[in-house]
């Protein structure tokens, strides 16, 4: 008896033809759907004729196209923009200054970890939001260089209230204490037992192993807490209390019917949450390359 | 054929060693007991025994990694590599994030050799290892076999006399195996190291050991010792190797039934 196995390759490798769909899958969203949309919506508010409901494309375009332009004595889209994007990096910045210290010292200290969990798990559910009330009674509308007495005005800081900050950091704080203490506490005991053998002591144990075996989730809760605060920003300057950045002034046209500047604002706001995740995805994976591919 | 292994000067020395484990609902599992046991200077022992039967945690003691219940180890520290038991284990034996070079320096990194110093001995392991065009790549880019060598050459880094081994070759191809067996064979002999190495494949322990300890039981403890006193290289189809092969196997598939 006799078995004839006989396996041949196609034309091209398998792989080879998997890589041709997958890159048109990748840019079929960008050159299919987007552009369809657009088509739809560019007619579809011809016909409505209602601008103040669903102004045209080509005129939240145009809006666009002048990033600099000022808009109801409010600022431009860009100003309003940045004084956003300055809020978060600052707000963000204190996040993981105090969250990633705090997440090494809560997974490799028990004690630590017993004593803080409990109020980080009932604080973290609570909306960022549901914050503001507070840290407007406290802070006032105060800006972070009056509270350090620092003058600034008429620099871009001169528009970070310090209750704004609290928030953001707030937010951003939970995702990035909790994934680098998951991170800490999931390091594989092979690890330490394989450092153990080489040598190494407490303090190069958690410098060697500990921290680059945490890195993965450090990168996935600054991922998290950043994406956060740009959510919180926007939400936060809709509110009473705010009277500069994209979320007011999309709040503010959206009181005077300039539904193109809102609809401009919402693709801006979109646009750099989208590249902020991207940048924070592609910036870091030359650092976790190994990351998921253990053996 | 018995030698007394004990009166050479002996580097592991396990007096009446017992080591229990205790699971988390609360049940007490004896792992080994009354294991007495001696590895002499330049010897190649291998513990050999069927899955479950203590042969780890055996190296575990001997490597400090775990303290028994009772009995004493004396395991005698050697130059260099400041008391420190290498160990190359069978998974897991290389940090992800780091470059095959950078872990084979792992251990030279942690006594506080310079930067120079370490790239400068993790090249020359790497070469005697047969890595040296990987050693800028990461582990999750070697084959299996690659990764033990790197292992290998990780805990050569540190200068010991003794070397612990658990299942180092398990996860590979017969081939592979082979391979790496006779890697370790010439390794061994060129440093006149001393190698405790576990595995529960008859044909690795008679190709690479002076020395056969056969582990049973539960709790487990070395119930037979055979001196391989076969001439190296060994022949796998020498009516000595293949007498001795099937001796161990009755031995071993005995404790099974």
């Amino acid at each position: 008896m006799t078995f004839h196995c006989c396996i041949m390759p196609k034309n091209g490798s398998p792989n080879e033809h998997r890589k041709l769909s997958e890159s048109w899958h990748q840019v079929a969203g960008w050159v299919l759907v987007i552009p369809l949309l657009i088509v739809l919506w560019e007619t579809g508010a011809y016909l409505l004729n209602q601008p103040w409901i669903l102004p045209r494309f080509s005129l939240v375009a145009r809006q666009l196209m002048h990033p600099f332009q000022d808009l109801y004595a409010s600022g431009s889209l860009a100003s309003n923009t940045l004084v956003s994007f300055v809020r978060v990096l600052i707000g963000f910045l204190l996040a993981a200054i105090f969250g990633i210290p705090l997440g090494l010292l809560m997974g490799s200290t028990r004690a630590v970890r017993g004593l803080l969990e409990p109020i980080i798990e009932l604080l973290r559910p609570l909306c960022p939001i549901a914050w503001i009330p507070f840290a407007l009674a406290v802070f006032k509308l105060q800006t972070l260089p009056q509270v350090f007495g620092i003058r600034a005005s008429g620099t871009i800081l001169d528009q970070v209230q310090t209750g704004m900050v609290f928030v953001l950091s707030f937010g951003a704080f939970f995702p990035i204490v909790v994934n680098t203490l998951d991170g800490v506490s999931g390091v594989r005991r092979n690890y330490l037992m394989l450092a153990k053998t080489l040598g190494a002591s407490r303090r190069q144990t958690f410098l060697h192993v500990y921290l680059p075996a945490a890195l993965p989730m450090i990168l996935t809760g600054l991922r998290q807490g950043i994406g956060l605060c740009w959510f919180v920003i926007i939400a936060a300057e809709m509110l009473p209390g705010a009277n500069s950045g994209i979320g007011y002034l999309l709040m503010y046209a959206a009181d005077q019917s300039g539904m193109n500047v809102v609809i401009a604002s919402m693709i801006i706001i979109a646009t750099i949450g989208a590249l902020l995740n991207t940048l924070m995805v592609h910036g870091t994976k030359r650092l976790i390359g190994w990351y998921g591919k253990e053996f | 054929m018995e030698k007394n292994s004990d009166m050479i000067e002996p580097v592991v020395v396990l007096r009446d060693v017992s080591k229990i484990f205790r699971s988390e609902s609360g049940v007490e599992v004896k792992a080994i007991e009354a294991v007495n046991m001696t590895v002499a200077a330049g010897e190649f022992v291998a513990i050999l025994g069927p899955t479950g039967c203590g042969k780890t945690t055996v190296l575990n003691l001997v490597a400090g990694l775990d303290a028994p219940d009772s009995g004493s180890i004396m395991v005698r520290k050697t130059n260099g590599s400041n008391g420190v038991i290498p160990y190359v284990f069978q998974h897991y034996t290389l940090f992800p994030w780091r470059t095959v070079l950078a872990n084979v320096s792992f251990g030279m990194q942690m006594s506080g050799m310079s930067k120079r110093d370490c790239k400068k001995k993790a090249f020359s392991l790497l070469d005697q290892v047969g890595l040296g065009a990987s050693a800028n790549a990461y582990p999750h880019e070697l084959s299996g076999g690659m990764r033990q060598r790197a292992a290998i050459a990780q805990s050569l880094a540190l200068d010991s006399q003794l070397l612990v081994m658990d299942e180092p070759f398990g996860s590979l191809d017969d081939h592979t195996r082979h391979e790496m067996g006779e890697l370790l064979s010439e390794i061994w002999s060129h440093l006149q190291m001393t190698i405790l190495f576990v595995t529960h494949n008859i044909d690795e322990a008679l190709m690479l050991a002076d020395r056969v300890i056969l582990f049973k039981g539960h709790p487990g403890k070395p119930e037979e010792e055979f001196y391989i006193e076969i001439p190296r290289p060994r022949d796998r189809l020498s009516t000595q190797f293949t007498a001795l092969h099937v001796e161990l196997r009755k031995l071993m598939s005995n404790e099974c039934a």
